[in-house]
């Protein structure tokens, strides 16, 4: 038997502003910087890809740089929905828990 | 392991997981020697080996927490199953999707029904069973439980993956890196290859320590709501 059923600290210690979990703003906040900076690689890459090729036999396979480019940001768009989610996910409980301490 | 600490090691390793993300992008896209044959389109392989190697890893944690979880009922092995599940479906996709998109390429292809891509398929579809078994019934720990066995039964498709490039005859490539004779790669494209699945390996576990807590914590508010309920009842306080 719960020695304090009325104790709202002893069913659910997330509730103080101390103890609450700041995973949103960390998975969203630094997920975003790192999709900006991937975002900007791949925008490069064609270029970089360009000039390790050039004069070579490679160079008329750039055509298939559009399948790389689509597996990483499928990838990523994959990874980056799952964080979000999460984020969702715990943004969402605690502002319940929040709500109703 | 306290909420406290699944935090504090969800954010460690998501950070050093994703600078070592952006420094493998960096060595596919500027520094690893483009392969001979296959041209630009062999990068892809930086993905999809470590998503292979991520989904398989995920796999084998739901396997082993389901396997837990109908032992002892610990509904806090169960959690970690669903969320290694959720990761191990979604490195699964990763590789569904970057292997047609190499295979076009390389085979002149999107599909073929050859063993290894077959079987990750199969793969793919019995952890979207788990999901759906575990909300089919009315009665949830029914569902966990059925759930369970699903990912138990799931695992031993692994090996079957791994091994069916050697045991039939297939259009998938052999093993290069894990061979009985060493890994058959350039040294840059192995060092790409290692830092690669080291940055996701470190992304899934922040990623699925994070989910892992959110189902924590949407544990400890259902079971708030369900003793407010209760007292508003005048029935017995559950124990947590």
């Amino acid at each position: 038997m719960n020695p304090n059923p009325s104790s709202p600290m002893r069913l659910s210690p997330f509730t103080s502003q101390r103890r609450r979990l700041p995973l949103g703003p960390w998975v969203q906040g630094g997920l975003a910087g790192a999709l900006i900076v991937l975002v900007a690689v791949l925008l490069l890459m064609p270029e970089a890809l360009a000039a390790q090729g050039a004069g070579t036999a490679q160079a008329r396979q750039m055509r298939h740089f559009w399948h790389v480019f689509a597996a990483y940001a499928i990838a990523w768009l994959l990874l980056f929905g799952w964080a979000v989610s999460i984020a969702r996910r715990i943004r969402k409980v605690e502002e319940k828990l929040d709500r109703d301490p | 392991m306290s909420l406290r600490t699944v935090r504090w090691a969800g954010v460690t390793l998501g950070a050093l997981g994703v600078g070592l993300t952006l420094l493998f992008h960096w060595q596919v896209f500027f520094w690893v020697p483009t392969e001979a044959s296959m041209g630009i389109v062999q990068r892809i392989f930086y993905i999809h080996l470590p998503g292979a190697w991520i989904a398989f890893l995920a796999f084998g944690i739901v396997a082993i927490c389901s396997a837990v979880y109908l032992w002892l009922g610990d509904d806090k092995v169960d959690q970690a199953a669903r969320a290694a599940a959720e990761g191990g479906l979604i490195f699964t996709t990763i590789v569904l999707t970057s292997g047609p998109l190499w295979g076009k390429i390389a085979w002149g292809t999107w599909w073929t029904w050859e063993p290894r891509l077959t079987l990750t398929l199969l793969l793919w579809f019995i952890y979207v069973g788990y999901f759906m078994v575990r909300n089919s019934t009315d009665n949830a720990e029914r569902g966990k439980r059925f759930a369970a066995v699903v990912g138990i039964v799931g695992a031993l498709n692994i090996p079957l993956i791994h091994m069916s490039v050697q045991w039939f005859r297939s259009l998938h490539p052999q093993p290069v890196v894990a061979r009985p004779d060493g890994p058959n790669l350039h040294p840059d494209m192995l060092t790409t290859l290692l830092t690669a699945l080291l940055a996701w390996t470190l992304v899934f576990f922040s990623l699925f320590l994070f989910r892992y807590a959110a189902a924590r914590l949407e544990s400890a508010e259902e079971l708030r709501a369900l003793t407010r309920a209760s007292k508003a009842a005048g029935d017995e306080v559950p124990v947590p």
